[in-house]
């Protein structure tokens, strides 16, 4: 206990360094680190329960899937907490309700707009996510599949994603420059 | 099939009419309503007849009784909860069909699942009927500027100052800006003040929308179009809140951008501004201190809700807003 007050001590010390830059809101950090922390444990997920759900779905298709959002937020220049948030959404919607091979990608596409409403200053439109399908779904497609997926989820959607958690910990021990953009490009 | 019943079926009383439903329109699933005028002597009788209905259907949850506001997003109901008999409001939000669910709304349902605290408003449930999107929140009658009308003892205000402080620092320390704090969305009941409408609150990130916030509690860095803002212009909208509790009226009026930068610029000249002024001669030395430092035009200078908490001022027992000699 003793050590873990301490711990706690120094992490406040380091988190006043940059008390002086609004944009790392220090006062906060530790508050808001222990609480994401607290919530994440909540949203785990694990791979084997993940596959077994869905009779249709293969690890591949989900890396195919993936790809491809990664892919469109790329074009669209979306936030990368977009993109984490995006594939939050999609394995926990995934992991609770079987869905077939056709419909994976309007799954995929409909979380990416939930994701982009949560975040981008500018939403995306729908019209716009039914053309980047080449329009194998049409935007009332993508509108239901939203409506579902937020019913599914029952409106829990902001997570924890990995990105705060890699930013949070590049202030409290810095790397260089290189390593930290290595470690963006590993997550 | 039950599922659709259940949502369609809201049986509609307003101040002087009764809408309600015949029996052969339930079993045809059809919706329209027929109107009976009515007296408040048999509004009792109607009501009766509401309650066989829904007894019939228990399905029906909740029945309007009158609309309280509106806004740009939608419309706000007061309404009863008929298995508990509570009163509840309803916020009903329009589901375009080009965009779905809009920004706003998906923005404050999942801000308020993640609070729970005393003095921010509890979302109870959700509902989508009609392409139409329902929040079922606690309802409260009055708002902080209907509140201040009346005399309130020092002590309570004080309490309520400290209340929403309390309210903010928790908001902060989950991430959260709330972006639209102003006395309207502070909703007060037995002394206790309630945080409502996140519909523009969202969770931090660096890069930000300037255009947020009600012009009279807007800071000014937002004034000046500053994209990338935190969660010091929070402590701005409090610090003119809690200034308009003490004074009784709202602190700068502005017209328009410009105008209430110009308040803004007049009023706060220096560091001294506020003993050159005579508005705030009455008000103790503590409130002043705690005032000053929450409107501070550098928001990097401005305390944070965290360190306004711990302010002498609410620490000191006897100190209170007025000064008592």
């Amino acid at each position: 206990l003793l050590i873990d007050e301490q711990n706690k001590q120094f992490i406040e010390n380091i988190d006043m360094v940059y008390s002086s830059k609004p944009q790392y809101c220090s006062v906060y950090a530790y508050d808001i680190q222990e609480y994401l922390k607290s919530i994440e444990i909540s949203y785990q997920l694990s791979a084997q329960q993940y596959f077994h759900h869905q009779p249709q779905i293969t690890q591949k298709m989900r890396t195919i899937l993936i790809e491809w959002i990664i892919d469109v937020s790329a074009k669209f220049r979306l936030k990368q907490d977009t993109l984490f948030l995006t594939i939050s959404l999609l394995d926990r919607y995934m992991l609770t309700t079987p869905v077939s091979k056709n419909i994976l990608q309007l799954i995929g596409v409909s979380a990416l707009f939930i994701a982009s409403k949560l975040e981008e200053v500018h939403q995306l439109m729908a019209k716009d996510l039914a053309y980047i399908t080449d329009k194998t779904y049409t935007k009332e497609q993508i509108i239901y599949t939203e409506s579902l997926i937020l019913k599914q989820l029952n409106f829990n959607l902001t997570t924890p994603t990995i990105m705060y958690f890699l930013n949070r910990y590049q202030n409290i021990c810095p790397l260089n420059l290189k390593h930290f953009f290595y470690c963006q490009l590993l997550i | 099939m039950n599922s659709i019943i259940q949502y369609q079926l809201y049986l509609r009383i307003e101040n002087d009419g009764v809408f309600i439903l015949s029996n052969k329109q339930i079993y045809d699933y059809q919706f329209e309503y027929n109107r009976i005028i009515c007296d408040s002597q048999i509004l009792y009788q109607i009501k009766d007849i509401i309650y066989y209905y829904m007894s019939v259907l228990e399905n029906v949850r909740y029945i309007k009784i009158q609309k309280i506001g509106e806004g740009a997003y939608g419309i706000i109901y007061k309404a009863q909860d008929v298995q508990t008999q509570e009163i509840v409001a309803l916020k009903k939000f329009k589901l375009s069909d080009y965009e779905g669910v809009p920004s706003c709304a998906l923005r404050e349902i999942s801000i308020l699942k993640q609070l729970n605290h005393p003095n921010i408003i509890k979302l109870i449930s959700q509902i989508i009927i009609n392409k139409k999107l329902h929040l079922v929140m606690n309802y409260y009658d009055k708002d902080l500027t209907e509140y201040l009308k009346f005399y309130h003892e020092e002590f309570h205000l004080k309490n309520i100052i400290y209340k929403i402080l309390l309210a903010v620092e928790f908001i902060h320390s989950r991430k959260i800006i709330h972006r639209d704090l102003q006395p309207n969305n502070i909703l007060v009941k037995n002394n206790e003040p309630v945080i409502i409408d996140f519909g523009l609150s969202r969770v931090f990130s660096p890069n930000l929308t300037p255009g947020v916030t009600q012009l009279w509690y807007r800071a000014p860095e937002l004034l000046q179009n500053c994209h990338s803002y935190d969660y010091a212009i929070d402590m701005w909208s409090l610090g003119c809140i809690i200034l308009e509790i003490a004074l009784n009226k709202p602190l700068f009026m502005g017209q328009s951008e410009i105008h209430q930068l110009l308040l803004i610029k007049n009023l706060i000249d220096g560091d001294e501004w506020f003993k050159q002024n005579s508005q705030f001669a009455k008000f103790n030395n503590l409130f002043i201190d705690l005032i000053n430092k929450l409107l501070q035009i550098d928001p990097t200078k401005r305390i944070t809700s965290k360190q306004a908490i711990q302010h002498p001022f609410f620490q000191d027992q006897f100190a209170f807003i007025y000064n008592n000699e």
